[in-house]
């Protein structure tokens, strides 16, 4: 029987980032697994529930629970913040609830993509093309510090690209958090262009990260200043080193 | 909508000064507390000094009388304070009816909590700060601008300015000239001709004892200790959640915040005061009075979840590692308690109306929680007094709404969808809130399940 996965696609991936949705399925399927969608793809509830907005979170999460429950294989998901809120929080919110016992069994079958997929990354043969640009990695908050998966980031991030040093304040966030960048939006700029100029210090043009919020962030404050940095999902610099990017 | 808070962070901002103080000031203190724990104490002292607090407010009520009994029986005066208000009158009033004139005070967050000093002024009562800090910010006519170094957003030559127009006769030199030693100097001449003449010393508590009437007070200057043994009268203020219930959980969480805060395995004073002068004892006041302070505290201890504010031991860790207070600094905040502690309990304190707009600066990317000695899940309270401000704020209620509407089964999300990729081929509407400072990606032409699915006929 060969191994199988639910891919969860978060809502930014399913709207704005398909591409990197897209990868996600050919590395998946590079090694080995059959991937499964949901019955249709949502959004984990996080901006909400982050906002207060409890209710309409719980009902969103509630529907997600609904889509994605049903499967008994792993749930991957490729943004770390999403999978925080899958993997910790909707236990929390469901706690005494009708479903809070789906909610927990939810929670174990949830993984974050790069940490799920750490050991098959590393069978690859390293990335040893000459001439590959150096590229920072920007481990997120939520992989950091909620997921504990930034050495998984880190490996996989040094197997598949000339990586650079650490940035400078590496563990400090980079701004985004959800509607904060929006609520203080003076803050999050600041935020943003600290992580930015920190990024390039290393000497990279280009980055990785395993966190889409973070990126859109990033590559939107990068792109608006003419920086000269891009940011890149972890997953796509993966698929990429196997000829298999949705983008050519 | 600009309001105040977020006008203050912008000027913030906007001073590299500033900006450049807290960095490194942040930067130091960060390190210093992380040379100050072995990784492995930290974190089974942490267990230990979490589940202590914990146990604190699981009791309050009881532990709180027991210290009264003790205080009493020691010979303290225990005053109740329901409020700022109360506290302020019983101090006014005891410093009244003993025709106080002058009072030092050494540094106390609860006594700014409340505005001590200036309601002890308006009765012509002069009232000088002690710790240097605290002295700094009074001499400038500001407020602390960090709850455990008041002046940290002073650098040296900011300081040697003020000390060089306002202290003219002690400081003989012009400002560019003075070091830090010279500095020092010159506050401590000032204070130490005010401890001599001084009628009563005002002091907050760091932990106090249920079990024996003790008062514990940690500092580093020696003024805590001239503040609450040179006047004739010491009068304690401290909020009712720092009582802890005996002698034997004082050495965990007194390792938790000295070395939280300021990265020293102790301080160089750390002060015991269990009563007034005795018979046959040579010094000491002969008052000592504590004014045990709610100001909305038992309301916190009331909330399920946010009692948990209860549990904070002041060191100052969570603002420390903030990525916001780094950037925007203790004053932005405009409340006694800045970054994320003060986030959360000013809010509880001032009301949701007066301070909910601090809870709009968290990412919520966790370093508060990550640093915090007593496991206190700072974005959590922070999550769910937005969630009790979001009444108040009815627009961002009904854009709640809407996004639901959107998320809620396969129907509505394929709406929404479709919605989008309309939007893919015009500009899209994006808040100038975002779009000021960032572009905004265009939604996809084609949504990740439709290429999916499409991808899936094709290999089929």
């Amino acid at each position: 029987m060969s191994k199988q996965v639910l891919f969860f696609s978060t809502c930014i991936v399913e709207h704005l980032y398909p591409n990197i949705g897209m990868d996600a399925l050919a590395v998946l399927k590079h090694f080995g697994y059959q991937v499964q969608l949901p019955k249709y793809q949502s959004c984990c509830g996080q901006p909400a529930y982050n906002s207060g907005a409890k209710t309409e979170a719980l009902s969103v999460a509630r529907a997600t629970i609904d889509t994605l429950a049903n499967s008994s294989v792993p749930i991957v998901v490729p943004s770390a913040s999403c999978a925080d809120m899958l993997i910790h929080h909707y236990p929390k919110l469901f706690a005494n609830t009708d479903y809070q016992e789906k909610a927990e069994r939810l929670a174990r079958s949830t993984f974050e993509l790069i940490s799920f997929l750490s050991s098959d990354i590393q069978s690859l043969p390293s990335n040893t093309e000459k001439g590959l640009e150096p590229t920072a990695l920007h481990i997120s908050c939520s992989a950091r510090r909620a997921l504990n998966c930034a050495e998984h980031w880190q490996r996989a991030s040094e197997h598949s690209s000339n990586s650079t040093d650490e940035p400078r304040y590496a563990e400090e966030c980079c701004g985004f958090g959800g509607t904060f960048a929006v609520k203080a939006p003076e803050i999050s700029s600041v935020m943003a262009r600290d992580k930015c100029e920190q990024l390039m210090n290393t000497g990279a043009q280009s980055f990785l990260t395993g966190d889409c919020g973070c990126m859109m962030h990033l590559n939107g404050y990068a792109k608006k200043q003419a920086y000269k940095l891009q940011g890149e999902h972890l997953i796509t610099r993966v698929a990429k080193q196997l000829g298999l990017a949705y983008a050519k | 909508m600009q309001n105040e808070f977020r006008i203050h962070t912008v000027e913030a901002l906007d001073d590299p000064q500033l900006r450049q103080n807290f960095r490194g000031a942040m930067d130091f203190l960060r390190d210093k507390r992380t040379h100050a724990f072995s990784d492995t104490e930290l974190e089974s002292l942490r267990i230990e000094g979490a589940n202590i607090r914990r146990h604190v407010i699981a009791h309050l009520p009881d532990l709180l009388e027991e210290l009264e009994r003790k205080c009493l029986s020691n010979g303290i005066h225990v005053h109740w304070a329901e409020d700022g208000e109360q506290a302020c009158k019983i101090i006014s009033d005891i410093a009244r009816s003993e025709h106080v004139q002058s009072l030092v005070k050494g540094k106390s967050m609860a006594s700014e909590e409340i505005e001590l000093n200036a309601h002890l002024e308006s009765f012509g009562m002069e009232c000088l700060e002690t710790d240097m800090g605290e002295y700094i910010v009074q001499l400038d006519n500001e407020k602390p601008s960090h709850i455990i170094m008041p002046a940290i957003h002073k650098n040296k030559e900011q300081i040697a300015q003020l000390f060089a127009d306002k202290l003219k006769e002690d400081f003989g030199k012009p400002a560019a000239e003075a070091n830090v030693d010279e500095l020092i100097g010159v506050g401590r001449k000032v204070l130490r001709k005010k401890f001599q003449n001084a009628d009563m010393g005002i002091s907050g508590v760091n932990f106090a004892i249920a079990e024996t009437g003790t008062l514990c007070l940690v500092e580093n200057e020696g003024n805590g200790r001239m503040s609450t043994g040179v006047p004739n009268i010491h009068v304690a203020l401290m909020g009712i959640e720092k009582v802890i219930p005996s002698f034997r959980e004082l050495p965990p969480l007194m390792k938790l915040l000295t070395r939280s805060a300021t990265g020293q395995i102790m301080t160089t004073y750390m002060n015991m005061i269990s009563a007034p002068r005795k018979e046959n004892e040579l010094d000491g006041p002969e008052q000592v009075h504590l004014v045990l302070l709610d100001n909305k505290r038992s309301s916190m201890h009331n909330d399920k979840l946010l009692q948990e504010t209860l549990a904070c031991i002041r060191c100052g860790a969570c603002m420390n590692h903030c990525p916001v207070y780094t950037r925007i600094g203790g004053h932005a905040y405009g409340s006694t308690y800045p970054g994320p502690i003060g986030q959360v309990l000013s809010p509880q304190i001032e009301g949701l109306n007066n301070k909910g707009d601090l809870l709009d600066a968290c990412s919520l990317n966790g370093a508060c929680g990550e640093a915090c000695p007593v496991n206190i899940d700072l974005p959590l309270l922070i999550r769910d007094l937005r969630a009790k401000q979001l009444g108040q704020k009815p627009v961002q209620a009904i854009t709640w709404k809407l996004w639901r509407s959107f998320y809620r089964s396969k129907r509505t999300q394929a709406l929404l969808s479709a919605l989008l990729k309309g939007l893919s081929f015009m500009p899209f509407p994006t808040p100038s809130a975002w779009s000021k400072t960032r572009v905004f990606p265009k939604p996809a032409a084609h949504s990740f399940s439709e290429l999916a699915r499409k991808q899936d006929a094709g290999d089929k």
